[in-house]
């Protein structure tokens, strides 16, 4: 798995976010993660600020995973789902708005059935061959029109951003 | 995705080292998955995140080291990785409910609520089970008639007694097709004293029945209705998920210490299906009934 390597300026974006485990179950046999509740969430907030923002589908989506610094310990992260937008003043009150700062990225795509395996170790063993280390606790998948739905996942393609930085020689 | 093997290594790798500060990520690395494949993965099969698996575990030992041992409770708290007794008796009481020095002073051992090592054999049955989800339901009391004993040192008398019922049974009512249900009742230090073992059916108010038998009244409250697929020898399993997994996740309490099996007539052992009832009440409920 080979990422190309490309630079972006910074990124605001407006969504919803998530802490702890997203696997942790609910009720012991429900099927579905915290990850799923959020985006079903998100996609029900923009329909609902449909005149502030742009509507369902209509703009690539983000997925952002941040590191805290207990994730090693008990695995529990923030996930963040949200669109970019280009004014700040366009972000709801009701709404958190993240800034993702300049940086280089190695952008990992993933297509079928590699998306439900095990890339972020694939990423990891890449960014110690190539000497690369992580310039920020986080990374995100990228979902534009390549990607057709949860149910679609096999004729389905998404990107992994992973803000990266030479490791020192 | 569902890989029983590597869940099982991370099992055995938390299960050394209960006694050691290990991470979520440092089980992750023992079997070479990223730490975010990994919990996907792990909580998929065990129904457990990693990391409340680690802290039920080293808290259902400590408990059981509570009343097995005169260590001190800052020496417990020390031996499974709390950094002091506040921490230790926070996460105590949220998992019993109590706190430790309440818990040593009952000095009432409860297998049911000790979290046992999940084993290749529970790992496989949640898989296999992966539609374990409970109905819930009030149920009427009903009347039911059988034969009961106490279970102690004799783990194969629950299977003697229901033959046994089986074959009484047939002589009182020839063309029988009714279900059979068995109760297991727990009481206080049953894991020192035994528990009692009930096999009846479900009988009318004016029903007669045998010298031999005795009346036990299952009594009307909230039930927890699981449908157990497969062979008797696999209901301890369904059990353990039941206390271990689905209680504490679910919202609700048990409300009686006891339960109830519900067998088809004449299904075949292998592939039989039951259904198995768990009283249960909303947390911090006062008991109004109790079984009789």
């Amino acid at each position: 798995m080979e990422p190309t390597i490309v630079e972006k300026g910074q990124i605001v974006l407006v969504g919803l976010s998530f802490f702890g485990d997203p696997f942790r179950l609910h009720g012991g046999w429900e099927e579905e993660n915290e990850i799923g509740r959020l985006w079903l969430r998100f996609m029900t907030y923009l329909q609902q600020r449909h005149d502030q923002l742009p509507a369902v589908n209509a703009a690539p989506a983000y997925e952002v995973h941040i590191d805290h610094a207990e994730r090693q310990r008990t695995g529990e992260y923030e996930v963040f789902v949200g669109i970019a937008i280009d004014q700040l003043a366009t972000a709801p009150f009701d709404a958190l708005v993240k800034f993702l700062p300049p940086a280089t990225y190695a952008v990992f795509t993933l297509a079928g059935t590699q998306i439900g395996g095990d890339w972020p170790q694939q990423i990891e063993d890449w960014m110690s061959r190539a000497r690369y280390q992580r310039a920020y606790a986080y990374e995100f998948q990228y979902y534009d029109e390549r990607f057709k739905g949860i149910d679609h996942i096999a004729e389905s393609e998404i990107d992994v951003y992973v803000p990266i930085t030479r490791l020192a020689e | 995705m569902l890989n029983i093997d590597t869940v099982d290594q991370a099992i055995d790798f938390i299960e050394s080292r209960l006694h050691e500060d290990i991470t979520v990520a440092d089980i992750a690395a023992s079997v070479a998955y990223s730490l975010y494949h990994f919990c996907r993965t792990f909580s998929q099969i065990a129904r457990h995140t990693p990391y409340d698996y680690l802290m039920r575990r080293r808290l259902a030992e400590a408990a059981h080291d509570l009343l097995k041992t005169d260590q001190k409770i800052i020496e417990i708290a020390a031996e499974y990785c709390f950094n002091n007794t506040e921490t230790f008796g926070r996460a105590f009481k949220r998992v019993f409910g109590i706190l430790p020095t309440q818990w040593r002073k009952n000095d009432r051992l409860d297998p049911h609520q000790l979290m046992p090592r999940l084993t290749r054999a529970h790992l496989a049955h949640m898989v296999r089970n992966a539609s374990l989800k409970p109905t819930i339901e009030d149920r009427a009391a009903s009347r039911l008639a059988g034969m009961a004993a106490l279970v102690r040192d004799d783990p194969d008398l629950p299977d003697r007694l229901r033959e046994w019922f089986v074959t009484e049974l047939e002589l009182w009512d020839a063309n029988h097709a009714r279900d059979v249900y068995s109760l297991r009742l727990y009481p206080n230090r049953w894991a020192d004293h035994g528990y009692f073992y009930f096999i009846g059916i479900e009988i009318g108010a004016n029903e007669t029945i045998p010298a031999t038998w005795v009346i036990k009244t299952s009594p009307l409250g909230t039930y927890a209705r699981f449908t157990h697929q497969g062979a008797d020898q696999e209901l301890p399993l369904a059990f353990d998920y039941l206390y271990h997994t689905w209680l504490p996740q679910s919202g609700w309490a048990l409300a009686h210490p006891w339960n109830l099996i519900q067998h088809r007539p004449g299904a075949p052992d292998s592939t039989a299906q039951c259904t198995i009832a768990i009283p249960i009440e909303r947390h911090g409920a006062i008991h109004g009934t109790t079984a009789t």
